[in-house]
């Protein structure tokens, strides 16, 4: 989510488009911080089973790494799509 | 002068409430498809870090339908559509087959 999200605000005075710009920055600052939240609680419960010692295995810190690397790879991907779906461009087959 | 204002700056204000509140909403509509389509196509075992061919393609086809979805579901159905609507699922569950899945109309629940 960026920027190109506000489609056509150059009509507005510069009062306005600052406070859309804020508002932009505050979703996405809020929206960062949940992906984060959501992306930690979904690689522990698909990676972590037992509770066996305090610190990871070492199956389970690469497991987690993938996880990570995975589902970001997998957010960007989506915004991509996301993004052109929404300016109206025709989809690849 | 005053009294005019008045109202403009309110409608200024139901505007901006407005704006944020379509942005919150694509927020939260991109933020359900990223877990759908990755529960839906990634294999828990995270074998690699890569996304999977396999995964990948239905990957772009679950965004294509949930996307199509989501405008159907925001227009209501009407008797023409409910049979486009059956028409695309029944392609899409044949295969990637035939067209990208959504019809390039207008997608904006508030098209200024």
């Amino acid at each position: 989510m960026d920027k190109s999200m506000l489609g056509d605000l150059d009509g507005l005075p510069e009062e306005d488009k600052l406070r859309m710009a804020a508002m932009v920055d505050q979703l996405q600052i809020r929206d960062s911080l949940r992906m984060y939240n959501s992306l930690v609680e979904r690689c522990f419960t698909d990676c972590v089973d037992t509770f066996r010692r305090k610190t990871l295995d070492k199956q389970e810190e690469s497991c987690v790494r993938r996880c990570a690397e995975k589902f970001l790879k997998h957010s960007m991907r989506v915004g991509m799509r996301f993004a052109e779906l929404n300016q109206g461009v025709a989809t690849p087959d | 002068m005053a009294a005019t204002g008045q109202p403009i700056n309110m409608q200024k204000e139901q505007m901006f409430g407005l704006a944020e509140k379509e942005m919150e909403y694509r927020v939260d509509l991109f933020n359900r498809l990223t877990q759908t389509c990755f529960d839906k196509c990634m294999e828990k075992k995270h074998k690699e870090a890569e996304l999977n061919m396999g995964g990948w393609d239905r990957l772009e086809l679950g965004i294509c339908r949930r996307l199509y979805s989501k405008e159907v579901v925001g227009r209501g159905p009407g008797p023409r559509r409910r049979a486009r609507v059956a028409m695309v699922a029944t392609t899409h569950q044949k295969g990637r087959s035939g067209q990208g899945g959504l019809q390039s109309e207008a997608y904006s629940p508030l098209s200024t």
